[in-house]
């Protein structure tokens, strides 16, 4: 069931208003850039890409339940949108550069600060190499915690499909992080 | 103990498992050490997953709502502030701001140019003498760099052709290049200076080469020649471009990309990542393809400048990427770029 202030935001929304718009902006652009980020794996269109999202957004808005919640919709627009463009032409000029990884925050789990660090570069090597596809049901599994039916849904794929890219994605991520596992009781939990 | 279950533990994390399956692979966990660590390998991949930082810069998120707001006011429709007629001379506008030669071309072949569209008038000289200065202040094809080692007062003698574009007769008819008639008086010498240079080496070439020096400056007025032509080819189809991405309509951000020079290998790259950027955002059309060729353009700049090898493999695979789009409008042009980059 929808937030009722966010439901009055969406209508006015739907209404013309720039500002409500702005404001549903501001609440949902991390999610929206995480689920972008985490697919495409460059900043600058992860940026566009979440731009494009609210955009198209914006346009279906008035066709939009306003019952529903505007979360889940919005980020299965930004992960159909990322998906599409890794598969475009644009990402064929686009490649990732080579030793291509995101600065690791300081450790924050249960692992040592060095490990915790170059295991997050590991994974961060390993998602690059993934099919966009794998990328993608990883990202909504992992991030946003949909349910194979809903990540079904949101990429236009059957559960089955999802289950059987679900898995090949975290075998081969699994493989890349399996030199960092088990190196300190505890560690494997991930907390 | 039977089988190992790997193939099934990432259904079985997520609680996704088919019911009758479930029990089965809990009875097999609770005998098997292999596969209970393989369960424990595939949480541990999506804690340190969930842990992993964004990465973001400083100030995305302050900034972000207020960028998608003002893209969202930039598409609201305008409303018409004259004649429909009006709305066809933009691209006219755009020709006559970035064709000054156009007019010189007609005044010789004595074509008399066509009445200007009132709008014309409204092109800022400037952008006349951006365009110009930044077609002289382009590192040229390598004849340049060759001339410029050869001669005495390279520099001088590099930039002295202050080519203008000169688009084909087919597309000057429609122009209204009374935005260059009013810079004409402006115009004129530097005109004429390029048509001295050009003309110069149908001169030279007369004399017969027995000299070294005489040579090496029939060589170099060749070169030239082939430096004017080059530019005045290059500029021509950029100057179509130009035209084709104002056609679709105005765009301050695609005429302020334009309006931008490069005059470092970094200021090139940046402005190459800005076109790449506009392309992306633009995804389809003349603008979108004009940002596209623009952005490996100015990739081979940046080599040019720099001398980074890394630049010039940059520019040769994003010039091919574009050759291989279905939607490629300048293939031609984008293959001279690569040609060009050839050793």
């Amino acid at each position: 069931m929808a937030d009722p202030a966010e439901a009055d935001l969406l209508a006015r929304a739907r209404g013309g208003s720039l500002h409500a718009f702005e404001e549903i902006v501001r609440r949902y652009q991390r999610r929206v850039y995480a689920v972008a980020l985490r697919i495409v794996r460059r900043h600058e269109v992860a940026d566009d890409v979440a731009q494009e999202a609210f955009m198209r957004a914006h346009q279906a808005l008035s066709t939009f339940d306003l019952g529903r919640p505007f979360g889940p919709w919005i980020s299965r627009i930004a992960a159909n949108l990322a998906v599409n463009h890794v598969r475009s032409p644009e990402a064929r000029e686009d490649p990732l550069p080579e030793g291509h990884a995101e600065t690791p925050a300081a450790g924050q789990g249960p692992l040592d600060l060095v490990l915790e660090a170059e295991a997050r570069q590991a994974l961060e090597r390993a998602l690059d190499l993934l099919p966009a596809e794998q990328r993608a049901v990883f990202a909504l599994r992992t991030f946003e915690e949909l349910s194979y039916r809903e990540i079904a849904e949101a990429l236009g794929i059957s559960p089955g499909t999802v289950m059987s890219r679900l898995s090949r994605a975290r075998e081969k991520l699994r493989e890349a992080l399996a030199p960092y596992l088990g190196l300190a009781p505890g560690r494997a939990s991930g907390g | 103990m039977g089988p190992h279950v790997t193939d099934r533990l990432s259904a079985y994390l997520d609680g996704e498992l088919p019911v009758s399956e479930r029990d089965g692979v809990e009875v097999h966990l609770d005998g098997c050490a292999d596969c209970a660590r393989h369960l424990e390998e595939l949480r541990a991949v999506d804690g340190v997953a969930r842990r992993l930082p964004l990465g973001v810069p400083d100030g995305y998120f302050a900034a972000f709502p207020e960028r998608v707001r003002a893209r969202l006011a930039r598409q609201r429709p305008r409303p018409r502030v004259g004649p429909a007629w009006l709305a066809a001379a933009a691209a006219a506008v755009v020709l006559a701001a970035l064709a000054p030669r156009l007019w010189l071309d007609a005044r010789r072949a004595r074509i008399a140019p066509p009445a200007p569209a009132p709008a014309a008038q409204e092109v800022p000289a400037t952008l006349i003498a951006e365009e110009r200065d930044k077609i002289a202040a382009a590192p040229a094809p390598e004849a340049r760099r060759e001339v410029a080692q050869s001669r005495p007062g390279p520099r001088r003698a590099v930039e002295a052709p202050r080519a203008t574009p000169a688009a084909p007769p087919a597309a000057a008819a429609p122009a209204a290049p009374a935005g260059g008639r009013s810079d004409a008086p402006t115009m004129a010498a530097d005109e004429t200076q390029a048509l001295r240079y050009a003309e110069a080496p149908a001169e030279d070439a007369a004399r017969p080469a027995q000299r070294n020096e005489a040579a090496t400056n029939v060589a170099a007025a060749e070169t030239k020649e082939q430096i004017a032509r080059a530019e005045r080819d290059l500029s021509s189809e950029r100057l179509k471009g130009a035209v084709a991405g104002a056609a679709a309509g105005p765009d301050p951000r695609f005429e302020a990309l334009l309006r931008r020079a490069a005059s470092s290998a970094d200021e090139a790259r940046k402005l190459r990542e800005a076109w790449r950027a506009y392309a992306r955002e633009a995804r389809e059309g003349a603008r979108a393809d004009e940002a596209r060729v623009r952005a490996v353009e100015a990739g081979v700049e940046a080599w040019r400048r720099g001398g980074d090898a890394a630049d010039r493999a940059r520019a040769e695979r994003d010039a091919r990427s574009y050759l291989e789009r279905p939607d490629a409008r300048q293939a031609a042009r984008v293959r001279a770029v690569l040609e060009s980059l050839r050793p």
